[in-house]
């Protein structure tokens, strides 16, 4: 990954962890302002649930009142104050009274308590309320819960007591308001709130026993935990419900007990659960905008960084990537190299030193190059010169001598021209030989390449040995070849290989002169083809092993130091390598690596 | 026969007085009797239509058929078998036989004579099992086995000569002849100029069908009626508002009839029976009309309904509840077709119920109830025909006993199991214009050829 993505990742990354970050304070903010907000709500409405309460228990105790302060009333208590009353006539009366009085509940007593009439069980009549006769002032007690039975099942009413009295005879008036969902629709919930009731009512819990002011209540066992936590705490309790998979169908729930604070059945008894449920669907939508919103905003905030960082990191890194072409190029051998920047900065600092660099890097070079040339030119002459010296002393011996033998007998001059002259003959051969091999140095011709099998050029280049394998008076040298197998067929000239691989195996053969294993081997290797030859001769110093592939450079006593300089020039010409490995008395081994191209 | 006769006039004379009252002023001639039934009547052919008992209905259709149509006998006030379209009968020693020497001179309303042949042909379809052959001044009935009752089923309303002619025409050969008929709402009916007994006081009768009782009871309170069908409910207050009122002797039985196949279990009816307050039903919801019964026939017929025990036993049935498995204490009870009164009836027994630790539900319509509430209309003040047909009606067996003793015992064996729990009988109610004048049923037998109306002023 390069530079200019690198900084570009750790932009966006940057630009994305801050838009985040903001959206999710501004998010944590919201819900904490909404909770706020919810809370004070729900406490709103409890508190109006509770004034609703009590101003509907006021509401029926006045018409209870003006149900025992009615003509009817009075009637009523001088009838079923006789002797021998007949309630019969009454029994549908408690009906009109409540519909009159817009009551749920009525019932007429007589002052046993037995049920005189009733509104909503008619059939009832003659059955006692032995509860109304507790000592209690009726007329002065407000209104109280109080389960009330049903035909259908028992049911919960806000339920107040009146008595009317004629001739010391009390007729007991009992009614009230049912608590179902017309009770608590009419509590007016505000828009995202609503009521629900548990009538407690059967000694566990019953789904059926819930009404909501919305409806039914769906999967009514979400809140029978809570309900059952209330009824046994008999406190009130605040958890959050979700309805359904839609995070919008989260409620906060305050579930309030109700409880039979002026009871008739004695004692305090929870009768109800009041549900009072705030929905968050709009908090949960707010959330969720604010989250969109930061989403698109950071995902503009990306985009819009990224295309920043493009820009600027283009800016910062064009320098820096100057300076690695131009590194690149010093590292490809263009030493000239330079990176215009035009910038003063550190980057600039560095693009001055790298100029610098590779300014004192040319001259270095060529210096060293010059000093290279000279010591070449020495090494040149030096071996030229030792080259040379050698013939030319026999040849200087040789002259001398005819010119000393002028002066004997004609046939021991004739005797001595005749060797000298074959002496002279043979050392201008071999002169002609040394420079035969420094032309033919001089004049390393290019490859011609064509589509050559390794095998087959080490083959041949065996064969050519096998007269100096086979040399008669040198100590015996085993030949071990190994040719790998499917190896592909190279870009390459045959005979400057077979030339190169020549030089190695008679270097080889000199490095043993008393015997031994030459190995040849071939592989493949990397995406190469590998030549091997190895010997098991005295091996070589470091330092002979540093110079071995200088040109001239022999450790030879009659060699030219040609050999591998010719052998390093053709493994160049095929962009291959050579690389030796030897140490002193375990033998030397040459690697030539060429490429498959 | 004699014992219940001297009852039933009795209690005809009960009756607020009217006779009496009306007897004092001179009748006259004219007006259109108006009179508001719930039921609605949809055949008038005596042939085609069943013996519906069921309260109401067979009443209604029992006071068209006697408008229509005569009996060849009747029942007189002190419920004595009287003449009527039969001059004088005989019958053999077993009473396999009988002869009804027809009225000369009678015809029907289409001016046909009332032979013997035309009065068999109408008779065939009400007796049946019996052979019924007419000549040309008598009726005969045969069969092979004695007939003790026949005098009393000629005397019932269904026994009335009424015959469908081949046109669909309805004739008889009552007082008043049926001159529009619309099945079900509406029937007028003219006076029969030609009626042996002579032309009767009103012009005629124009009776609608289906009212219901609101609708009957602001007919009355706005004098649109001149004869209303009222229940006991509402007799206390048509009382208070001083309204003319008629009470027949109970002539109804309000029951409950376990279905055939349901509850099986004799311990779950009897917790039932026994969980029952009627003398609560009867003194409130039946506003003290009628009587508590715990028998098919009330006293006034049977004379011995008051020692069948109709007071609950609230210990014994809870005990009998209990006994039972939980999932067998629950009843659904058919309240289709009742009225207001008989779906307070049945509210308070699901009370008694509850108390004694069953349930007892209205049945939802199409599910299978256990048990129904069931009104039924008596048919003859004759103990013999009118248990019989409850006993048909019941689908109880059929046991009728002349013997009084025979006929408790029967009766007993018929009510041991408790598949009919017996609650009240009930008498039929109605509110009479204040211009109807000389409203002298016999027992719950209508005699509007008497009725007159006093001119409004």
């Amino acid at each position: 990954m390069t530079f200019r993505y690198k900084l570009l990742i750790a932009s966006a990354a940057t630009v994305l962890i801050v838009v985040g970050l903001v959206t999710l304070t501004v998010t944590r903010t919201a819900r904490d302002a909404f909770e706020r907000l919810d809370t004070e709500r729900s406490d709103a409405l409890v508190a109006q649930f509770r004034r609703e309460f009590s101003k509907r228990g006021d509401e029926v105790a006045r018409r209870m009142a003006a149900i025992a302060e009615s003509e009817t009333a009075q009637r009523l208590a001088i009838e079923l104050g006789g002797s021998h009353p007949d309630t019969a006539q009454f029994v549908n009366t408690a009906q009109d009274l409540a519909a009159a009085n817009s009551l749920d509940f009525l019932e007429i007593l007589s002052g046993d308590g037995t049920i005189v009439s009733s509104a909503q069980w008619p059939a009832r009549f003659g059955y006692r309320e032995d509860w109304v006769g507790q000592p209690v002032d009726w007329n002065s007690r407000g209104a109280f819960l109080q389960r009330e039975e049903l035909p259908a099942g028992p049911a919960l009413g806000l339920i107040a007591v009146r008595t009317t009295s004629a001739a010391d005879r009390k007729i007991y008036f009992v009614g009230g308001e049912r608590l179902d969902r017309r009770f608590l629709q009419s509590l007016a919930p505000p828009a995202g709130m609503r009521a629900i009731l548990y009538r407690n009512l059967e000694p566990g819990f019953s789904p059926q026993l819930l009404v909501s002011s919305s409806g039914s209540v769906e999967e009514p066992q979400k809140l029978e935990a809570l309900i059952n936590t209330v009824r046994r705490e008999m406190r009130e309790r605040k958890v959050s419900v979700q309805w359904s998979q839609d995070p919008s169908s989260v409620e906060v729930v305050h579930a309030i007990p109700l409880t039979s604070s002026s009871s008739s059945q004695g004692g305090q008894q929870l009768l109800g659960v009041l549900l009072v449920a705030s929905s968050r669907r709009e908090q949960v939508e707010l959330e969720g905008f604010i989250r969109r919103l930061g989403l698109g905003a950071g995902a503009a905030g990306v985009l819009f960084g990224a295309v920043l960082s493009w820009w600027a990191t283009a800016r910062i890194t064009r320098p820096v990537r100057k300076l690695a072409q131009g590194a690149a190029q010093v590292a490809a051998g263009e030493w000239s190299a330079r990176v215009e920047v035009d910038s003063r900065d550190e980057i600039g600092e560095l693009a001055s030193a790298f100029n610098e660099m590779t300014r004192q890097l040319v001259e270095q070079k060529d210096r060293l190059l010059q000093a290279e040339r000279v010591a070449a030119w020495r090494e040149l002459a030096r071996r030229l010169a030792h080259e040379l010296k050698n013939p030319l002393f026999p040849l200087q011996i040789t002259v001398e001598n005819l010119q000393r033998a002028r002066e004997l007998a004609p046939a021991q001059f004739d005797e001595i021209f005749r060797e000298s002259t074959s002496t002279l003959l043979a050392e201008l051969e071999n002169l002609k030989v040394i420079i035969g091999r420094f032309s033919d140095f001089s004049k390393m011709p290019p490859p011609r390449l064509e589509a050559v099998h390794i095998n087959d050029v080490v083959r041949g280049a065996l064969k050519l040995c096998e007269a100096q394998l086979a040399h008669p008076g040198r100590p015996p040298i085993a030949l071990r070849t190994e040719y790998a197998k499917d190896l592909p067929a190279l870009q390459a000239d045959p005979e400057q290989l077979q030339r190169a691989l020549r030089n190695l195996v008679l270097n080889a053969l000199d490095a043993m002169p008393g015997g031994g294993t030459l190995t040849v081997r071939t592989s493949q290797r990397d995406g190469a083809v590998v030549l091997e030859v190895a010997d098991t001769g005295e091996g070589l110093t470091p330092e002979e092993r540093d110079r071995l592939f200088t040109p001239y450079y022999t450790t030879k006593q009659h060699g030219t130091g040609l050999g591998l300089a010719i052998v390093q020039s053709v493994v160049s010409d095929h962009r291959g390598k050579i690389a030796v490995e030897s140490e002193p008395g375990r033998g030397s081994a040459f690697r030539i690596r060429l490429p498959i191209v | 026969m004699r014992r219940y006769a001297s009852i039933l006039l009795a209690l005809s004379s009960a009756s607020y007085g009217i006779t009496a009252a009306s007897a004092a002023m001179r009748p006259h001639y004219g007006g259109v009797l108006r009179v508001k039934l719930r039921a609605s009547v949809r055949s008038l052919d005596p042939s085609e239509a069943a013996n519906d008992v069921t309260a109401g209905a067979q009443s209604a259709k029992d006071h068209l058929w006697l408008l229509l149509g005569d009996r060849l006998v009747r029942f007189d006030s002190a419920g004595t078998v009287r003449p009527m379209l039969a001059v004088s009968w005989q019958h053999n020693a077993d009473a396999s036989t009988w002869e009804f020497r027809l009225r000369p001179g009678v015809q029907w309303q289409d001016g046909a004579r009332v032979d013997g042949a035309s009065a068999a042909a109408a008779l065939r379809a009400i007796v049946k099992g019996v052979k019924v052959t007419g000549t040309n001044v008598s009726v005969a009935f045969r069969t092979d086995h004695p007939m003790p009752d026949l005098l009393s089923i000629l005397a019932e309303a269904r026994a009335s000569l009424i015959s469908k002619r081949t046109d669909g025409s309805i004739v008889g050969t009552g007082a008043f002849r049926l001159t529009q008929w619309d099945p079900g709402r509406h029937a007028v009916l003219a006076a029969n100029e030609n009626y042996w007994g002579g032309r009767p006081f009103l012009d005629g009768v124009d009776v609608e069908m289906g009212r219901t009782p609101r609708e009957q009871i602001a007919d009355f309170e706005l004098d649109r009626a001149d004869i209303v069908e009222l229940s006991v409910a509402d007799v206390r207050r048509a009382s208070q508002r001083e309204r003319r009122l008629w009470t027949s002797p109970p002539a109804e039985l309000l029951a409950l009839r376990f279905l055939p196949g349901r509850a099986d279990d004799p311990a779950l009816r009897e917790a039932l029976a026994l969980a029952i307050d009627r003398q609560s039903i009867y003194d409130v919801l039946l506003q003290r009309q009628g009587e508590v019964c715990a028998s098919l026939l009330p006293e006034w017929i049977s004379g011995y309904a008051f020692s069948f025990p109709a007071s609950p036993d609230a210990a014994r049935a809870r005990q009998l509840a209990d006994s039972l498995p939980a999932a067998s204490r629950s009843l659904k009870l058919d309240l289709e077709g009742l009225d207001p009164l008989a779906h307070a009836v049945a509210d308070r027994i699901a009370v008694n119920a509850r108390d004694a630790g069953l349930t007892l539900r209205p049945a939802e319509r199409g599910t299978r109830a256990d048990l129904q509430l069931v009104r039924l209309r008596l048919s003859s003040p004759d103990p013999g025909p009118a248990l019989a047909d409850l006993t048909a009606a019941l689908g109880l067996a059929d046991t009728p006993e002349r013997d009084e003793e025979a006929r408790y015992a029967a009766e007993e064996s018929l009510l041991a199991d408790h598949r009919v729990i017996p609650l009240a009988h009930l008498p039929e109610v109605y509110g009479l214009g204040s211009h109807v004048r000389n409203w002298a049923p016999i027992g719950w037998t209508w005699q509007i050829g008497s009725v007159w109306l006093e001119r409004q002023p």
